[in-house]
C-alpha cells in the first residue's frame, strides 16, 4: 500500500495522534489516564449515533432525528427505570426502532425527502420528549450507572469495550456482509442497484431502523452519565454526527467511506472539548474548532479528488 | 408530431393545485383559529400576527433563494443572532448608523465566506454553512456580551406604527416585492432557477455558475443580518439561543420549514419567494393557534414537524401523477444527496 | 421445444405517441435476431417490456410456451432474460468483481464472513472464460468506456440467461472487442441461447444476425432472414424513403473563396487527443468520424472549453483565442450542441425559458429581461425550427426527443453563433426530425457558419458533410473530401482508416 493510499485511509487517526501529542505537550494534565477515560466515556454516545448516521449517509440520505430520539430515550428511561430496570432498557430501545422504522418506510416507500422527513420527526420526537417532562429529572438506578461507568484500576471498562465493539461491528457490517455492500451500492446509484435486484426499500428501511436503534442505545448510555432524563440533550447530535461522519471520510452523497474514520473523528471531537477544558479555554472554542476542522478536512479531500468528469461549478 | 393538450393541462394543474392548497390551508387555519378564539379574526389581531411574522419572513427570503439553487444555508439563525448581539453591543441604545453598517457588513461577510467555500472550494453547502454556523456559535458566545440594546430608530422601525399598521410589515412587504421582481424579471433570477433545475445544463449553456451561486449565498447572508437587526429592534435586547445544535438553529429551522411548507422543495426548480410567504404565514398562525390552546413549545414542535411531513407528502403525491419515465431528479443539498 | 419466447399482440402507448402496436413474433432457441429500425420505431420499448421495466397496455408474453407476467427486472432475470442497456449499469466506487456479483456478494463467504478473495477469484474466472483482460480489483470508475461495456456484458452473462438482449452494445467498442464479443455471441447461439441484438450499424447486423425484425413507427413491418436480403433493401424498409430526400444537397466549394474561419493547431488532451491540427472554412460542414470514443467528442469539448487542454491553440479568423470555459466560448460566438439532452435542458422549465437561456445577456437592460423582445425572438426561432408543442410555456420534459433537440438548437441559434460544434446532433431522433436537422445544418452553413460535427453513422458521414476527418486513438489518421466522391470506395476507405488497416 503506497503512501497516498495509506494517508487516505488513516488520515483521521494520524490527525488524532497529532492532536493528542500537541495536547500532552501543552498541558501536563493531558497525560493522565483519567483524561483519556473521560474521552472514552464521553465519546460513546456520539460514536453510537454516528454509526447509525454513517449507514444512513452511505446509503445516500440524512437522518436529522437522531438527537431527538436520543433525548426521548433518556426521558422515557428516566420514567420507566424506576419500576423495572429491564423494561426501562428495552422499551426505549423499542421506541427507537419503531421511530427509525417509520422514518425508513416514509423515505424509501413513500419517497419523502429524507431531510424533510427526519426534520419533521425530529420536531415530533422533541415535542413528545418535552411533553413528558420538560426539565431534567427522573430516576436512573444506581446499579445501571455503576455497571456502565464504574472504573476498575482507573479504566472504565464497559465504555472502552463498547467503543471497540461498535468499531468492530460497524466495520464488519459495512465490509463483510452482503447487507453492507448493498448499502454502498444504493448510495452510489440507487437505480443501478435496483436494476441489479437489490431491494432498495428493504435496505433503506433497515438502515433508518438501525439509526433509530443506535440513537436509543446512545440515549441509554447518556442517561447513565447524566443520571437523569433530559429532553433537551439531543440538540447537538444531528449536526455533530454528520460532522463526524463527513470528517471521517464518508462522502456526503453516499457510496464511499467507512466507519473507522468516523470513529476517529468522534474521538477527535470529544478530545478537543476535553483539551479546551483542561487548558482553560472557553468551551465555546470547540464550536470554532469544529467548524474550522470540518471545512479544512473537506477542502483537503476535495482538492485531492481528481476531476473525472466535467463539473458544473 | 402530435400535439397534446392534456399534457399542458397537467403541467398547469400541478402549479395551480399547489397554490390552491396553500391558500386553502391558510384559510382553514385562520378559520380554525377563529373558531377557537373569535378575537383572532379581528383585523387588529391579524395585523399582530403579520407583525410577528415579518422577521421570519425576511430571513426566509434569503433561504428561499438558496434552496432554489438546490443548496441550503444552515447559518441563517447564527447570522441573525450575530447581528442581534453585535448590534446591541455597538449601539448601546444610541442612534448611530455605523454599528448598523458593521452588522450588515458582517452578515455580508458570512455570506461571502459561504459563497466562496461553495463556489470556489466546491464544499457542499450543507457542510460549508454548518462550518460557518459552528464558527459563529463559538465566536459570538465567546466575544459578545449580551449587554447593550437597540437604538430608538431601530425600535421605531421594528415596533412603530403608521396609524395602526406596523412599519416592519411594510419593510417585509417591500423587501419581498423587490426580491420577487429580481427573481422573476432579471437575468440573475433566471440563472438561479436554471442552476436549480439543472446545474450542468446551465454551465453548458454558458452561465457562470460560480458567480451566481456566490451571490446567492451573499444574499442569504445579508437578509439574515437584516432580520437579525430587526429582531433586536423588536425585542429590544439580544437573546442568544442555542437550542438545536448551534446559535440560532431554531430560527434557521423555522426558516427552512417555512420554505418547505411553501412548496419550494429541494427540487430547486419550482417555487419561489411567493410560495414562502404562504409558508411563513401558515407556520406562524399555526403556532398562534397552539399558543391559544395553551400548548407550549413542545406541542408547537410536534405540530411543526407533522405539518412539514404531511405537506410534503401531498406535494410528492402531486409530482408522481406525472407521466412515464419519472426519474427522481430530486436535487440534493450537498452534492448529490437526496 | 424450439420456441423460447413469444410476444403476442404487444401494444404500448405513451401520451401522444403509439410506441408499439400489435407486435407479434416467435423467437426460437439458437437464434440471433436483430431488431432493426429507426429511432422511435419501438425497439427500446419492446426491450424494456421484455425486461420488466415497462408494462404493455395489451398483449401477452410467453416463455417456454407458458404465459408470464414480467413485473420487474428481477422477475425478468428469474425467467432467464438478461440485458445490457445503453445506460450505464455499474457502481462506480466498487470493484469490477463486486459489480459482476452485485447484490450477491453474500454467496462468497468464509466462515460466515464475506471473502473478497473468493469474489475476486470467481470474477476472474468469469472474465477469463470470456477472454476479457480486465483487472477485477479495479474500481469501475477507473475503466475505459469500452471496458465498462464489457463488464456490463460479463455481469449479465454470468447469470447464464436463456434470452440475451443487447441494446447498442457495440457503440463504445473497438474493432477487436466487437469481434471478440461476436465470437462469444455466436458460441452462445450454438449452445441454444437466443440473442436479441439491437444496433443501428447495419454492417454489424449483417455480420452477426440470423434473422431481423424491422420495426417502423411501432409496427413490425417485416421479418427476414438475413441471408435473403440486401443492405439497401433493409435501409429502405427502415427509412421508408430515399436518401436523396433525407439529406440536403451539397454546395460546391470554389477553392479560391475558401477562407479558413476556425483553425486548431497542436491540440492535445491528456490521454484522449494528440496534436490535432485542423482547419474549417466558412460555410463548411466538417465531420469527425472513426470509432466512437477515439477522441471526437473530446475535441469538441476542448474547443468549447468544457474540458481543459494540455496544449494547442485555437485561431478564429487568424486571431488566437483563449477558451477555458463555455462562457468564453460563447463570447467567441461558438455554440455546442450535444446529444445528451439531460445535460443541456432544464426539464422542469418551459420551452421559452430553455431557448432563452444562453442568450439572456443579449436581451437585458440594467439586468432586467426585456420580456417582449424575448417572447418575439423565442417565437420566431421556434417557428423557424418547427418546434411542435401546445405552447411556449409547455414544460420541456413533455416534448418528444426530436422537439427537445430542436429546443437545444434554438437555444444556441439565438446566441448568433459563427461556429457550431455538434456531437451527434440527430442521434435518437426519428427519420423526419433527422432530416429536418440535416437541412437546418446545411442552411446555416450556406449562411456562412462553420460547422464541426461528430458523426458515427456511415449514412450520415457519406451524405451530410463536405469533408471528413477520421480519428483513431486521439490522432487524425485520414482526411477525405466528399464532394463528388464515389460513395462505396469512400466508405471502405473510411472504415479502414477507422480500424487502423492500411
Amino acid at each position: 500500500m503506497n503512501l497516498k493510499k495509506f494517508l487516505e485511509e488513516w488520515y483521521i487517526y494520524i490527525l488524532m495522534l497529532i492532536i493528542w501529542i500537541i495536547a500532552s505537550i501543552v498541558t501536563p494534565y493531558f497525560r493522565q489516564m483519567s483524561v483519556f477515560m473521560t474521552i472514552i466515556v464521553f465519546s460513546v454516545p456520539l460514536a453510537l449515533v454516528a454509526l447509525g448516521q454513517n449507514l444512513v449517509i452511505l446509503s445516500g440520505r440524512f437522518d436529522l432525528s437522531v438527537g431527538s430520539i436520543l433525548a426521548l430515550t433518556t426521558v422515557i428511561a428516566s420514567v420507566m427505570m424506576r419500576n423495572n430496570l429491564l423494561i426501562g432498557i428495552l422499551f426505549p430501545l423499542l421506541i427507537g426502532i419503531i421511530i427509525g422504522f417509520v422514518n425508513g418506510i416514509a423515505i424509501s416507500k413513500f419517497r419523502i425527502d429524507s431531510f424533510i422527513m427526519t426534520f419533521g420527526m425530529m420536531a415530533v420526537c422533541q415535542g413528545i420528549g418535552l411533553l413528558i417532562r420538560d426539565y431534567p429529572g427522573g430516576f436512573i438506578p444506581m446499579e445501571f450507572i455503576d455497571f456502565l461507568l464504574k472504573e476498575t484500576k482507573n479504566i472504565a471498562w464497559i465504555p472502552l469495550i463498547m467503543l471497540i465493539i461498535v468499531l468492530v461491528v460497524g466495520e464488519f457490517l459495512l465490509k463483510r456482509t452482503n447487507f453492507g455492500r448493498n448499502i454502498y451500492a444504493i448510495g452510489d446509484d440507487e437505480i443501478i442497484a435496483h436494476r441489479s435486484g437489490i431491494n432498495v426499500i428493504v435496505i433503506r428501511t433497515a438502515v433508518f431502523t438501525i439509526s433509530g436503534f443506535m440513537s436509543a442505545l446512545a440515549g441509554l448510555f447518556l442517561c447513565a452519565i447524566m443520571a437523569s432524563g433530559d429532553a433537551n440533550v439531543g440538540a447537538l447530535y444531528p449536526l455533530d454526527s454528520i460532522t463526524a461522519v463527513v470528517m471521517g471520510g464518508t462522502v456526503l452523497s453516499g457510496g464511499r467511506g467507512d466507519y473507522k474514520g468516523t470513529m476517529g473523528a468522534v474521538l477527535i471531537l470529544t478530545s478537543l472539548a476535553r483539551i479546551f477544558n483542561l487548558i482553560g479555554v472557553n468551551i465555546w472554542f470547540t464550536y470554532i474548532a469544529k467548524g474550522l476542522l470540518l471545512v479544512f478536512i473537506v477542502t483537503i479531500r476535495m482538492l485531492g479528488v481528481r476531476e473525472e468528469r466535467e463539473v458544473a461549478l | 408530431m402530435i400535439k397534446n393538450k392534456s399534457i399542458i393541462k397537467r403541467n398547469f394543474n400541478k402549479d395551480i393545485i399547489q397554490i390552491i392548497i396553500l391558500i386553502f390551508m391558510l384559510f382553514i387555519i385562520i378559520l380554525v383559529a377563529g373558531i377557537i378564539n373569535p378575537k383572532f379574526l379581528t383585523v387588529k389581531h391579524l395585523v399582530t400576527i403579520l407583525h410577528d411574522t415579518s422577521i421570519l419572513g425576511i430571513s426566509a427570503i434569503g433561504q428561499t433563494i438558496v434552496i432554489l439553487t438546490g443548496g441550503i444555508d444552515l447559518s441563517v439563525g447564527a447570522n441573525m443572532l450575530m447581528a442581534d448581539a453585535v448590534g446591541a453591543m455597538l449601539l448601546g441604545g444610541q442612534n448611530r448608523i455605523i454599528p448598523i453598517i458593521i452588522c450588515l457588513g458582517l452578515g455580508l461577510l458570512i455570506g461571502v465566506i459561504n459563497g466562496a467555500g461553495m463556489a470556489f472550494l466546491r464544499i457542499p453547502p450543507f457542510i460549508m454553512t454548518l462550518g460557518t454556523m459552528a464558527l459563529l456559535t463559538g465566536s459570538i458566545f465567546i466575544f459578545a456580551k449580551t449587554s447593550g440594546f437597540a437604538s430608538p430608530i431601530l425600535r421605531y422601525l421594528s415596533i412603530g406604527k403608521i396609524g395602526n399598521f406596523p412599519i416592519l410589515i411594510l419593510i417585509w412587504i417591500f423587501l419581498t416585492i423587490i426580491m420577487i421582481i429580481v427573481m422573476r424579471l432579471t437575468v440573475f433570477g433566471r440563472e438561479v432557477y436554471a442552476i436549480g433545475s439543472n446545474p450542468i445544463a446551465s454551465y453548458h449553456s454558458g452561465i457562470k455558475n460560480k458567480k451566481v451561486l456566490f451571490f446567492v449565498y451573499v444574499f442569504s447572508g445579508i437578509f439574515s443580518a437584516i432580520a437579525g437587526l430587526f429582531l433586536l429592534g423588536y425585542t429590544g435586547v439580544p437573546e442568544l439561543t442555542y437550542r438545536g445544535g448551534g446559535l440560532g438553529m431554531d430560527y434557521t429551522l423555522s426558516a427552512i420549514a417555512a420554505v418547505i411548507i411553501g412548496g419550494t422543495i429541494f427540487t430547486g426548480a419550482r417555487g419561489g419567494i411567493e410560495r414562502t410567504i404562504f409558508g411563513v404565514l401558515v407556520l406562524k398562525i399555526l403556532f398562534s393557534i397552539l399558543t391559544m390552546m395553551g400548548i407550549g413549545g413542545a406541542g408547537k414542535l410536534i405540530a411543526q414537524g407533522l405539518i412539514v411531513i404531511v405537506i410534503v407528502g401531498i406535494y410528492i403525491k402531486l409530482e408522481s401523477s406525472r407521466g412515464f419515465f419519472f426519474k427522481a431528479h430530486i436535487r440534493s443539498l450537498g452534492g448529490n444527496k437526496k | 421445444m424450439d420456441e423460447i419466447l413469444k410476444v403476442q399482440n404487444i401494444s404500448k402507448s405513451f401520451p401522444g405517441v403509439q410506441a408499439l402496436s400489435k407486435v407479434n413474433n416467435i423467437f426460437k432457441r439458437g437464434e440471433i435476431c436483430a431488431l432493426v429500425g429507426e429511432n422511435g420505431a419501438g425497439k427500446s420499448t419492446l426491450v424494456f417490456i421484455l425486461m420488466g421495466v415497462l408494462r404493455p397496455d395489451q398483449g401477452k408474453i410467453f416463455i417456454k410456451e407458458e404465459e408470464v407476467n414480467i413485473t420487474s427486472i428481477h422477475k425478468a432475470k428469474e425467467y432467464g432474460i438478461g440485458a445490457v442497456f445503453q445506460d450505464p449499469n455499474l457502481i462506480n466506487y466498487m470493484s469490477v468483481a463486486e459489480n459482476i456479483y452485485l447484490g450477491e456478494q453474500g454467496r462468497f463467504k468464509h466462515h460466515g464472513i464475506l471473502s473478497y478473495s473468493k469474489i475476486f477469484r470467481a470474477a476472474e474466472k468469469v472474465l477469463s472464460d470470456l477472454q476479457f483482460n480486465i483487472d477485477v480489483r479495479k474500481f469501475a470508475i477507473a475503466l475505459s468506456p469500452e471496458e465498462r461495456k464489457l463488464i456490463e456484458f460479463a455481469k449479465m452473462i454470468r447469470c447464464d440467461p436463456d434470452i440475451i438482449i443487447l441494446d447498442e452494445i457495440t457503440a463504445a467498442l473497438d474493432y477487436e472487442s466487437v469481434n471478440k464479443l461476436f465470437k462469444i455471441i455466436r458460441n452462445k447461439r450454438d449452445e441454444g441461447k437466443t440473442i436479441i441484438f439491437i444496433s443501428h450499424r447495419l454492417k454489424e447486423v449483417f455480420d452477426i444476425a440470423d434473422t431481423a425484425l424491422v420495426l417502423k413507427e411501432g409496427n413490425l413491418v417485416e421479418k427476414l432472414k438475413i441471408k435473403d436480403v440486401k443492405e439497401e433493401d433493409l435501409i429502405n424498409l427502415m427509412m421508408g424513403r430515399k436518401i436523396s430526400e433525407v439529406f440536403p444537397p451539397r454546395v460546391s466549394f470554389p477553392k479560391k473563396v475558401k477562407e479558413t474561419a476556425l483553425s486548431i493547431k497542436n491540440l492535445s488532451v491528456n490521454g484522449k487527443l494528440e496534436k490535432i491540427n485542423l482547419d474549417i472554412a466558412r460555410g463548411e460542414i466538417v465531420a469527425l468520424a472513426g470509432l466512437r470514443g477515439h477522441g471526437q467528442s473530446e475535441l469538441l469539448k476542448a474547443i468549447f472549453g468544457r474540458i481543459p487542454k494540455q496544449s494547442g491553440k485555437i485561431y478564429i479568423n487568424n486571431r488566437e483565442v483563449l477558451i477555458e470555459s463555455p462562457v468564453k466560448a460563447k463570447k467567441e460566438k461558438i455554440a455546442f450542441i450535444s446529444n445528451k439532452r439531460e445535460n443541456e435542458l432544464c426539464f422542469t422549465h418551459s420551452i421559452r425559458r430553455n431557448i432563452a437561456l444562453s442568450s439572456l445577456d443579449k436581451r437585458q437592460k440594467f439586468g432586467f429581461i426585456m420580456q417582449r423582445k424575448e417572447q418575439e425572438e423565442v417565437n420566431n426561432i421556434s417557428l423557424k425550427m418547427n418546434i411542435v408543442a401546445p405552447s411556449l410555456a409547455t414544460e420541456v420534459s413533455s416534448l418528444s426527443g426530436g422537439n427537445k433537440q430542436k429546443v437545444v438548437f434554438s437555444k444556441w441559434l439565438l446566441t448568433l453563433p459563427e461556429f457550431l460544434l455538434c456531437d451527434e446532433p440527430a442521434e435518437g431522433l426519428d427519420m423526419g426530425a433527422k432530416s429536418e436537422v440535416y437541412h437546418i445544418l446545411r442552411k446555416l452553413a450556406n449562411e456562412g457558419k462553420s460547422i464541426l460535427l461528430v458523426l458515427s453513422d456511415m449514412i450520415e458521414i457519406l451524405n451530410l458533410p463536405d469533408r471528413v476527418f477520421v480519428l483513431r486513438e486521439g490522432k487524425i489518421v485520414a482526411e477525405f473530401n466528399l464532394l463528388g466522391a464515389n460513395k462505396e470506395i469512400l466508405e471502405k476507405k473510411i472504415l479502414k482508416a477507422s480500424i487502423g488497416v492500411n
